[in-house]
């Protein structure tokens, strides 16, 4: 007897492409997380994403790492209203701080960080939150511009427009520390 | 990107993150509980009253339906046969009182029929049912059950046997819970359809054709429920009608531990054993951690299958809580665990 919706066969073969999916994709999950928030709140993101992604496994993309990404940023935004935070990025990894802070200019100015991190980070924090999180999708979490765009759930249009900003701003403060010579067209296709 | 510029040269040496964090998290006992915290959540999973395995004169088998050899009654409205009847009532067999369903067993009735087979039906009490299909006679095939809290969650409810022979009838039935729903068809991937008459009470049962009998066995079909305008109000799709995986042990070898619990059927809140086998790379050692935090050590033959019976007064540690199998490496890093429950446990909805 096997029923239409259950069986065990389907349990169990969803229970092992699941740990297939975690397996591949906890840690990306888990970094966007992390440089986002603190280690004990990425890690209840970590587990909200992959709780809808076990609700709705069907829905599952064959590529799902911007679908997993775009589903942790959508969680984290409700955390961050529940909490009533601002969006923030998280200033250093390996900090036990749970109540690490979150990254604004003044934390940027980071007394430990070598000086021309500081001053990248100190711009990162001048963009705009849009400018931001399309620059750091692409040059953290290593999306492409198709993949960033569906985790912000825009269009690859929109998506150029916003990294294409954000690196120009950079590119002007950061202008004396850039060597000119090495720069290149960045392939965000 | 393939290539980055200065730019996003320079904002990718600021990433807070940390690649040896990552693996070191990724191989933490926090991230394997985390896994198993979202699959034990049982948000997608229904009771399961089907393949369970019982411990019956020391050997492990896996039930089947019961086999009688009565005749089946066409009749609609007319009572479920015995063995109908002692099929359905088995469903709460060795379950606690609280998870029990108890259905109306004693007024069970046909409510649909065919030339090959009968739908059964008994209500519970708290507005919802039990079906069953019984063919070959009054032979049960196994049944659904449905409580009135899931009712909202499906439109039509379906149950579809595997076929007990390659001559046997392919039967799929159920039930209309949509008030929204006024027929039901079923579609097949060749791009055929059969409209369904329904019996009794909303109740339904078609026998699939034999000219769509292959794309039903190896594609399955679509049933989709049509409203008063025509309109598709909801569609579920039924697996494959053949059972590739018989005995359910296809996916075994796939998870890093897989864990079968041996229980007796007459308390499915008990736990007599654990087996399976560890298939995580470099796993060495085996423990058993029970719901209160104490351990044992289970030994691995060399391929990585283990059996293990459990002392008898701890039997009923997994009633209502979760014990966990970890495997190690021989340098004690964890690679892989499972939790795991007794079958009455694991049926509880959260």
């Amino acid at each position: 007897m096997k029923s239409a919706v259950e069986s065990t066969t389907d349990r169990v073969r969803r229970r092992a492409q699941m740990d297939v999916l975690f397996t591949s994709h906890a840690a990306d999950v888990y970094a966007f997380a992390l440089r986002r928030t603190s280690p004990s709140a990425a890690q209840d993101i970590v587990s909200e994403t992959f709780l809808v992604a076990w609700r709705r496994f069907d829905s599952v993309p064959e590529a799902p790492r911007p679908w997993l990404l775009g589903v942790a940023r959508r969680v984290l935004a409700n955390q961050r209203r529940a909490d009533g935070r601002q969006i923030a990025l998280r200033t250093r990894l390996g900090s036990s701080d749970p109540n690490i802070s979150e990254l604004d200019a003044a934390d940027l100015a980071e007394p430990d960080a070598p000086a021309g991190d500081s001053a990248v980070l100190t711009v990162l924090a001048a963009l705009t939150p849009s400018e931001r999180e399309a620059i750091t999708l692409v040059a953290w979490d290593g999306l492409s511009a198709e993949e960033a765009a569906i985790v912000l759930g825009c269009s690859r249009a929109a998506f150029y427009v916003r990294v294409h900003r954000a690196r120009r701003r950079l590119a002007a403060a950061l202008g004396t520390a850039i060597d000119p010579s090495n720069e290149q067209e960045a392939d965000l296709s | 990107m393939s290539t980055m510029d200065s730019v996003l040269e320079r904002v990718r040496r600021v990433d807070p993150i940390r690649e040896i964090d990552l693996h070191q998290w990724s191989a933490s006992a926090e991230a394997r509980q985390l896994f198993d915290h979202v699959v034990d959540s049982n948000v997608v999973d229904r009771p399961q009253r089907h393949r369970a395995r019982w411990l019956a004169g020391g050997a492990v088998v896996v039930t089947g339906a019961l086999a009688t050899a009565a005749a089946a009654s066409g009749v609609l409205g007319g009572p479920a046969p015995d063995p109908i009847r002692a099929h359905l009532a088995a469903l709460d067999k060795g379950l606690p009182q609280d998870l029990r369903l108890n259905p109306d067993v004693e007024h069970a009735m046909a409510v649909a029929s065919t030339a090959s087979g009968v739908l059964y039906a008994a209500d519970l009490k708290d507005g919802g049912y039990c079906i069953e299909i019984a063919t070959e006679g009054d032979v049960p095939r196994g049944a659904a059950c449905v409580t009135a809290a899931q009712l909202g969650d499906r439109s039509i409810e379906v149950t579809a046997p595997i076929p007990s022979g390659p001559a046997a009838a392919l039967l799929v039935g159920g039930r209309i819970n949509d008030e929204q729903v006024e027929r039901v068809v079923v579609r097949y991937s060749d791009g055929t359809s059969n409209d369904v008459v329904l019996g009794l009470a909303r109740y339904w049962l078609v026998e699939v054709p034999d000219s769509v009998r292959a794309v039903a066995l190896t594609e399955g079909v679509q049933i989709t429920g049509i409203d008063a305008d025509g309109l598709d109000v909801s569609t579920l799709a039924v697996p494959p009608l053949r059972d590739e995986d018989p005995d359910g042990t296809a996916m075994d070898g796939l998870q890093p531990v897989f864990v079968s619990t041996i229980s007796t059927g007459d308390d499915l809140t008990l736990v007599l054993g654990v087996e399976g086998s560890v298939n995580a790379a470099g796993a060495t050692t085996l423990e058993l951690d029970y719901p209160d935090g104490t351990t044992a050590d289970i030994g691995l033959a060399p391929d990585g299958s283990y059996r293990f019976m459990i002392p008898p007064d701890r039997q009923s540690d997994f009633a209502s809580s979760s014990g966990k199998l970890v495997a190690r490496e021989a340098n004690g890093q964890i690679v892989a665990s499972v939790s795991f429950s007794s079958v009455a446990n694991s049926q509880r909805t959260p």
